[in-house]
């Protein structure tokens, strides 16, 4: 007797039961309280595991989240949180940043955001962010992925995650874009390569060779597709790897989204004068501005990165140089999505990898500091004009609410709809979770 | 062959459970489930206090065991399946092996609840997870007293749940907070509603539309068409009918629709979300609405709605949000709309920032 014939002598209903316990136990899915066996026995039923997919993607259940979207603005370098949002007046550790007050009661923030003040009825501070990795690479990677580098794999990026988990909303648009990034884009990691983000790398020059050369006709095109794929057919009938797959597929998305109308959705050009002027012409600016289009399409991942937080020393001139670009940008955002009605369905995140020190070195720089800074969130469901945890009088250790950067993420997979205790399995056979052990902080959510 | 062998110890233990359960006492939660949750799992599984350190306790995994509210609010899946053991989180997670490291109550809080235990459990959730008289509410009651009186020192903010205009809210709203919390529409509407067939949700992988669950199983719908804006058209809503029913979420924006998608719209009655932004539907389109009674949302953000459209949604005692900024909407429209549904915030403007002073064309600011 064989297996196929043992499969299909039973009934469809214990088919289904067998497969899904055979897929639980033989592909190590132990939490399938989130998963449905039901899913995965219908898509093993369905003839849909063919050589190159992966079992583990048939969707888990989601949450019943509001945050259809991500938009995070990760600031590398380091974000000092005494002078942004957890302000310090009158303390030595304070220096000269004055605390302003806000839209928001008992929302505080440092006079270099007076844009965002006018929002703050909007946004979630959290003060109580806490971490252990003060170099910037390793931090980051931590930041992205929830958890620590290791030379033995890697991990795979929260918008990977969300991609993968939430699936596309828009099936021509890319699942997870980063803008403005430069080598060190987030990774998909253990994850089939199709997760991986789209990288814009100016925002204003949108989506690059995305139109046919010059000379080069539809027909023309057409053709030369066609000899690639009789190119490829041999070699992907004779390698049936994901990785062969996953190259092909890149390719009919391009080819889809070359001729999609979607394809506007990259130009930032086509905006009002006005909007874009209230976002500011920064690169920051143009890159919320690009996120917003996205997102307004139907993209569910957009990171967008800013630098040149790594103020060691004149950390206030500095300040002055980086903050109002950010203050224009973040608060347009804000303004723009709260009135397009998309806010409530889009969560924005601002990042940073760790804090500074409370102490100013003698040429008024500020270190690195992971164990206390700030974040904050918007949209989403977040409720808004609220502070969560704080830190001491002087900014130095946190007091109240620790949100450890696992915790941070898995607010932000919880805001998703995307279940933290969901548990994928890298090639190599390890188990991962979105945000490692984090817990989300529901609290904050209205 | 090989994969036979290790196939078919696999396939007993699948089957050997679906067999042993057809025990019939009627198992009472209060007498004989709650005091093994009382001693085994409270302990870490409680809604949120502040211990005699001061320090704010949350339930471990967010699993809150110690009221019915808390066992059914669970997002972190089916704690509670009713009906359904195998797949209920509760269950599985206490007949792990003894070794697994997510096995409840964890190694180190002691052995693993007995069999006899653990088939009690599956015994009463098989049966339909009836609770009867209880919920404890008596003991969460002071807990939220505490949780609160601790919020207001951790979250300074204001706790309401419309961000719109300036928060007026003392520091005295947030206790109110707990009280108000609403149950989502989307579980008090999809109670007894059956779930759409898997034949009508396969019908709809060639259409223009994405029809997905709303989340956590819920059998409303969420329906999309990204990317397929173009192919949306007053005629194309037809396709909907047969789900008509069971929408809870719309998003149509950008589309090809005008007023007479009012009509197909019209007939969802268990429309929470709508978002027509950015099309051509008017005022005869948005005033069909004012029969979807559930809606709470509508985003007419750019469309042709005006006064009049605007003027029908009176009656939506439910709405609490609509967006018309960029469209012919007037402020006493607003008003007149705000005075018919108490509470409901029309978002008329984008409160975008004044522009950079030099436009950030300069790349570093001057120094001081």
């Amino acid at each position: 007797m064989t297996l196929r014939n043992l499969i299909h002598g039973t009934d469809l209903a214990t088919r289904r039961n067998f497969l899904g316990g055979l897929a639980k136990g033989a592909l190590g899915v132990s939490t399938a309280a989130t998963f449905g066996n039901h899913a995965i026995a219908q898509a093993l039923n369905a003839g849909n595991l063919t050589l190159g997919q992966d079992p583990q993607d048939p969707q888990p259940t989601l949450g019943r989240a509001t945050a259809k979207h991500v938009i995070f603005l990760f600031m590398r370098g380091g974000m000092s949180h005494i002078d942004t949002f957890d302000p310090k007046p009158g303390k030595e550790t304070g220096g000269p940043t004055a605390a302003i007050n806000t839209r928001a009661d008992g929302v505080q923030l440092g006079h270099y955001l007076p844009k965002l003040a006018d929002q703050a009825d909007k946004i979630c501070v959290v003060n109580s962010m806490t971490s252990k990795q003060g170099a910037h690479e390793q931090a980051q990677y931590v930041m992205r992925t929830s958890y620590e580098m290791r030379g033995t794999i890697r991990h795979a990026s929260l918008g990977a995650w969300h991609h993968r988990m939430a699936g596309r909303l828009n099936p021509t648009l890319p699942g997870h874009v980063v803008v403005g990034g430069g080598a060190d884009l987030p990774s998909a990691g253990y994850f089939p390569p199709q997760y991986q983000a789209l990288p814009i790398g100016s925002a204003d020059a949108g989506l690059q060779n995305a139109t046919l050369p010059r000379g080069v006709s539809e027909d023309r095109f057409l053709r030369r597709l066609k000899r690639l794929s009789k190119l490829n057919d041999a070699f992907a009938e004779r390698h049936q790897h994901r990785g062969v797959k996953a190259y092909d597929d890149a390719y009919d998305d391009a080819v889809r989204l070359m001729r999609s109308s979607d394809l506007a959705a990259f130009d930032i050009g086509l905006e009002s004068e006005t909007i874009r002027a209230a976002y500011g012409n920064t690169q920051l600016g143009r890159g919320c501005l690009l996120a917003r289009r996205l997102v307004e399409n139907g993209v569910r991942f957009v990171e967008v990165m800013g630098g040149g937080w790594d103020t060691h020393s004149d950390n206030f001139d500095r300040l002055d140089d980086l903050c109002p670009p950010l203050d224009q940008a973040i608060a347009a955002l804000l303004a723009d999505l709260h009135a397009r009605g998309l806010l409530h369905e889009t969560l924005v995140v601002l990042a940073t990898e760790f804090g500074r020190t409370p102490d100013i070195d003698p040429d008024n720089g500020r270190n690195h500091y992971p164990k206390a800074f700030s974040a904050m969130l918007a949209g989403g469901g977040v409720r808004g004009g609220m502070r969560y945890g704080k830190t001491d009088k002087e900014g130095r250790e946190v007091e109240d609410g620790a949100v450890t950067i696992q915790d941070f993420n898995a607010t932000i997979a919880f805001a998703a709809g995307i279940p933290t205790d969901h548990v994928v399995m890298s090639p190599s056979g390890r188990p991962f979770k979105v945000a490692d052990r984090g817990d989300a902080v529901t609290e904050i959510f209205a | 062959m090989l994969r036979l062998t290790l196939l078919i110890p696999l396939l007993t233990l699948c089957a050997a459970p679906a067999l042993a359960q057809k025990a019939t006492k009627k198992v009472d939660f209060a007498k004989q489930i709650w005091p093994i949750l009382e001693k085994r799992c409270i302990d870490c599984h409680k809604a949120p206090y502040v211990d005699k350190n001061g320090r704010k306790r949350k339930p471990k995994g967010r699993v809150e065991l110690d009221t019915l509210a808390g066992i059914k609010k669970s997002k972190r899946g089916k704690v509670v399946k009713a009906g359904d053991a195998d797949n209920s989180l509760l269950y599985e997670v206490i007949v792990l092996p003894a070794d697994d490291e997510d096995i409840m109550p964890p190694s180190k809080k002691g052995k693993p609840l007995s069999k006899t235990q653990t088939d009690l459990i599956k015994r009463w959730i098989d049966q339909g997870a009836n609770y009867g008289k209880w919920t404890g509410e008596k003991k969460s009651a002071k807990k939220t007293g505490k949780t609160t009186g601790k919020d207001k020192k951790t979250g300074t903010g204001d706790a309401k749940k419309n961000s719109g205009g300036g928060n007026s809210g003392s520091g005295k709203s947030s206790s109110g907070k707990s009280g108000k919390a609403e149950v989502s529409p989307l579980l008090t509407l999809s109670k007894r509603l059956k779930p759409v067939s898997q034949e009508t949700l396969a019908s709809f992988a060639k259409s223009p539309f994405r029809v997905r669950s709303v989340g956590d199983d819920n059998p409303l719908l969420q329906v999309t068409c990204y990317g397929q804006t173009d192919a949306i058209d007053d005629a194309a809503l037809e396709e909907l009918a047969p789900i008509a029913s069971h929408i809870a979420e719309l998003n149509l924006a950008a589309t090809q629709i005008t007023d007479k998608a009012g009509a197909a719209i019209a007939r969802m009655p268990r429309l929470v979300t709508l978002d027509v932004r950015q099309t051509e539907i008017g005022n005869h389109g948005v005033a069909a609405l004012g029969k979807c009674k559930e809606l709470r949302r509508i985003n007419l953000y750019g469309t042709k709605v005006g006064d009049y459209g605007l003027a029908a949604l009176g009656n939506l005692s439910h709405l609490r949000k609509v967006h018309v900024w960029q469209t012919e909407v007037s402020a006493n429209a607003a008003l007149r709309l705000r005075e018919a549904v108490p509470g409901v915030e029309v978002v008329m403007a984008a409160d975008l920032p004044e522009p950079m002073a030099d436009n950030g064309n300069s790349g570093r600011r001057r120094r001081r």
